[in-house]
């Protein structure tokens, strides 16, 4: 996916997390990311240093090694849809990267994922 | 705001084992924002730059970011680079992890975020959290040995 360069007051938000898919063994920015306010970012499950956060990657990497791989979008667009409300902001600002972040998904890191599975 | 880091305890008044009161009634009642998944409860004060994160509704984790400042023995650790705080606190760690973009020091009960872990990058994330909290969790890390 095209390297997203940082607006000022967001974040890169990947779906999935970076470090679990460096942990199944893809490089680093392998997977798709969004641009979310920095606000929203914070609220988020995959972010910060904490316990919670390990807990919500450990979630994420064993729904992806297990190949459950719709379960783990849903899982990832209900942590951001959730983060963006809460933070105030409209989900429908969101609709077409979020739309192309799932489309990059399904159509390029699970195939990655598969073959990797397949190994 | 400066906050004076105690790993594994306090950042400034805020210490692990509070309540959201106790918390709220440091940082004030106003402009939290809030959220909850299966895997804890969040709080935000962005304009203090402090993220706090619960289990159970007790604080098992304190978070800071620009503008908090925290100073640890009078410096301010989003000063040093990766490599300064790797060896600030290498001495007292047996093992330091990373996931690639931060450095977790278990025994300390101290965690930093960089992005990326190059011995120039600068932290923008530092959290604070139970020492030797995450055993279960370390199959997401690797150790690291050098910056």
């Amino acid at each position: 996916m095209k390297e997203l360069e940082t607006i000022p007051g967001h974040d890169r938000h990947e779906m999935p997390s970076n470090s679990v898919l460096q942990k199944l063994g893809f490089g680093k920015n392998f997977g798709p990311a969004v641009q979310m306010k920095l606000e929203a970012h914070l609220l988020t499950g995959s972010y910060g240093l904490g316990k919670a956060k390990d807990a919500f990657r450990a979630a994420e990497f064993a729904l992806l090694k297990s190949g459950k791989y719709e379960d783990a979008w849903m899982m990832l667009e209900k942590d951001f849809a959730t983060a963006i409300e809460k933070s105030g902001g409209k989900l429908e600002d969101y609709k077409q990267a979020l739309s192309a972040a799932r489309k990059d998904f399904f159509e390029r890191v699970v195939p990655a994922l598969k073959e990797l599975k397949g190994k | 705001m400066r906050y004076n880091v105690k790993p594994s305890e306090s950042l400034g008044q805020i210490r692990l084992g509070m309540t959201s009161n106790d918390i709220r009634s440091i940082l004030g009642f106003e402009g939290i924002l809030q959220n909850e998944n299966d895997f804890g409860q969040i709080e935000v004060w962005i304009n203090d730059g402090i993220r706090i994160t619960y289990q159970d509704k007790i604080c098992d984790c304190i978070e800071c970011f620009k503008p908090a400042e925290p100073y640890y023995n009078n410096i301010d650790l989003f000063k040093l680079s990766c490599a300064e705080i790797f060896d600030l606190f290498k001495s007292s760690e047996d093992k330091i992890y990373t996931d690639t973009e931060s450095l977790l020091f278990l025994s300390n009960g101290l965690g930093v975020y960089f992005g990326d872990i190059t011995p120039n990058a600068l932290p923008t994330l530092l959290a604070i959290f139970p020492s030797n909290s995450r055993n279960e969790y370390l199959f997401l890390y690797n150790e690291v040995t050098h910056i």
